[in-house]
């Protein structure tokens, strides 16, 4: 008797949970998003690659006195509205992400960016020197500085909150 | 007349079997040292320290805003309860006054973030078991929570959204949206999980009974979180020792009643995470109705020096205490730091209960504990 209700109740249970899956197979749709071919679209926030725009930033060197992996190098020259760098060097391998270089960042020439293929086929090109090996300057892609050079759209509300704040 | 030697009695002999670093059911890098007498095994002996990334050593080379980032990765499945008990910790000791926007968008997030870490637990405690298909069903809600936290923060994993006196950008519309989208759908899909695996009676037959700790046990091993109060111990640092605006909202705890078996054991543990999940929806509708206008970060000095003092601060995460235990000398870092991890706790009871157990119910107990290697190894 009791392993016949033991036998029954597996038995009843299982085909609950096979009757979810079906109705999840008639009615669900499927969210797989098929990579390479098709992306999904980034929130505005989202922290991709970091890039700078070398012709804006000044060389104060508070980004990479806030990273906590020191990855940022900096040599500057120049003084008052002069100064520039002659150096940035930023070492991919070793930065986290974590976007406090950015808050920081006074003259918003750092950013990070939605582009978040981190695929290198070279070790050394993960070292990039913006001085020497510049991206496209943020003017020519959004006009206004401090806001995302590279987002596809923008998210209602938000832009204003977004990058530049804090 | 001689005596031909009588062969010995065949006898089985105890034999070591490393499971792990590298097994699929030890969740991540876990080894567990296995006594076994055939299926039964003598005694289980959790091996740690292979993700050992000198944590508490770093948070005394680095500012205290800076460290946010490496309490990601500590409890990466929950990284925002971890950045908030940092958070919080340094508030505590440099005696930072947190806006009440600022409250209510870290417990928007937090509690989110627990539904995304339990969601993870119980699919992998399915997997664990050999039920695929829950997994699948879990995931896929997990990635719409994942979606309103990296709507907030960027991130999908290592969130990095506290900072010292609040959170680094405001709340958006957009957000809560889509948060009151995920909770009116939820509840039904929690349901149709609890079909699909909690009442299953395989499933059942897998936890039940087995791996049980006795509530005064668990308190003994310093247990905490899901695991003390499957135990039958009725303990939240959300309810009882309460920080943040936990005291004006209004959820339960649930606590492990030995539903399908005795009071403890796996199945009781499954079910006490299920159960916080719905608590979980109750504080975030809340919180949605209740979300007030202000600052969403305090005014905090760019480079923080707390006075010389120590704290404890501990709050309640997905897998239980998380605290931090900090000492500062005035300096720009923490003169010593301590993390207590839960998983950590949680796992050192592991060598206790699983003698004289079957290898597959030790794969089951193992599952139902929800440890973190990231946070276990620190
Ligand atoms: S994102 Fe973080 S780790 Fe990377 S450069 Fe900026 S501060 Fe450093
Ligand atoms: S903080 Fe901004 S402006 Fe200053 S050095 Fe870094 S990138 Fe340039």
């Amino acid at each position: 008797m009791n392993i016949l209700s033991e036998v029954w109740s597996g038995f009843t249970t299982t085909l609950k949970g096979m009757w979810v899956t079906g109705r999840e197979y008639l009615t669900g749709k499927p969210i797989t998003v098929q990579y390479p071919y098709t992306k999904r679209e980034m929130p505005y926030r989202f922290r991709g690659m970091l890039v700078n725009d070398v012709s804006i930033c000044n060389g104060c060197t508070k980004c990479s006195r806030v990273c906590p992996v020191n990855c940022i190098e900096i040599e500057a020259e120049g003084k008052g509205k002069e100064r520039h760098v002659t150096k940035w060097v930023l070492n991919y391998q070793k930065c986290c992400w974590c976007e406090l270089c950015v808050e920081v960042c006074p003259d918003t020439s750092l950013l990070m960016s939605h582009d978040y293929e981190t695929v290198f086929t070279d070790r050394n090109k993960m070292i990039r020197d913006f001085v020497a090996d510049p991206i496209p300057p943020f003017t020519d892609v959004n006009p206004k500085p401090g806001t995302n050079p590279y987002p596809k759209k923008e998210n209602e509300g938000d832009s204003e909150s977004g990058r530049a704040a804090a | 007349m001689v005596i031909p030697a009588q062969p010995k009695p065949l006898q089985g002999e105890p034999m070591v079997i490393y499971m792990g670093p590298q097994h699929p059911s030890t969740h991540g890098v876990l080894q567990v040292e296995l006594h076994t007498d055939g299926e039964i095994v003598n005694r289980a002996i959790p091996r740690i320290g292979f993700l050992h990334r000198c944590k508490e050593k770093i948070g005394e080379s680095v500012p205290y805003d800076a460290y946010v980032p490496y309490t990601d990765r500590m409890d990466y499945l929950a990284a925002m309860n971890t950045n908030w008990a940092w958070a919080s910790a340094v508030e505590k000791l440099a005696a930072i006054e947190v806006p009440e926007r600022a409250e209510y968008i870290r417990v928007y997030v937090a509690e989110f973030n627990r539904i995304a870490s339990h969601l993870v637990a119980l699919a992998t405690y399915g997997l664990d078991l050999g039920a695929w298909t829950p997994l699948l069903h879990a995931f896929r809600e997990r990635e719409s929570v994942l979606d309103i936290l990296e709507e907030l923060s960027g991130g999908r994993l290592c969130f990095g959204y506290m900072r010292i006196g609040g959170v680094a950008n405001d709340i958006t519309p957009r957000s809560i949206e889509m948060g009151k989208a995920f909770l009116k759908q939820f509840r039904a899909k929690l349901d149709s999980l609890n079909e699909l695996l909690s009442f299953n009676h395989i499933f059942i037959r897998r936890a039940a009974n087995i791996g049980v700790i006795p509530g005064e046990q668990a308190i003994a091993y310093g247990m905490t979180g899901p695991m003390l109060r499957a135990s039958g111990v009725d303990w939240d640092m959300r309810r009882d020792e309460p920080y943040s605006i936990y005291p004006k909202l209004n959820f339960d705890v649930p606590v492990g009643q030995g539903l399908k078996g005795k009071t403890g054991d796996n199945w009781d543990r499954y079910w006490v995470r299920v159960q916080e999940m719905y608590e979980s929806m109750k504080i975030l509708e809340q919180v949605i109705d209740g979300l007030p206008e202000g600052e969403f970060r305090a005014k905090v000095p760019a480079i923080l020096r707390p006075p010389a003092a120590e704290v404890y601060c501990r709050q309640e995460c997905p897998r239980g205490e998380v605290a931090f235990y900090l000492i500062s000398d005035g300096g720009k870092t923490p003169y010593r730091m301590k993390v207590r991890g839960p998983s950590f706790c949680n796992l050192s009871i592991l060598e206790t209960i699983s003698k004289d157990m079957l290898i597959a119910d030790l794969v089951s107990t193992l599952g139902s504990f929800d440890i973190v290697m990231g946070e276990v190894d620190r």
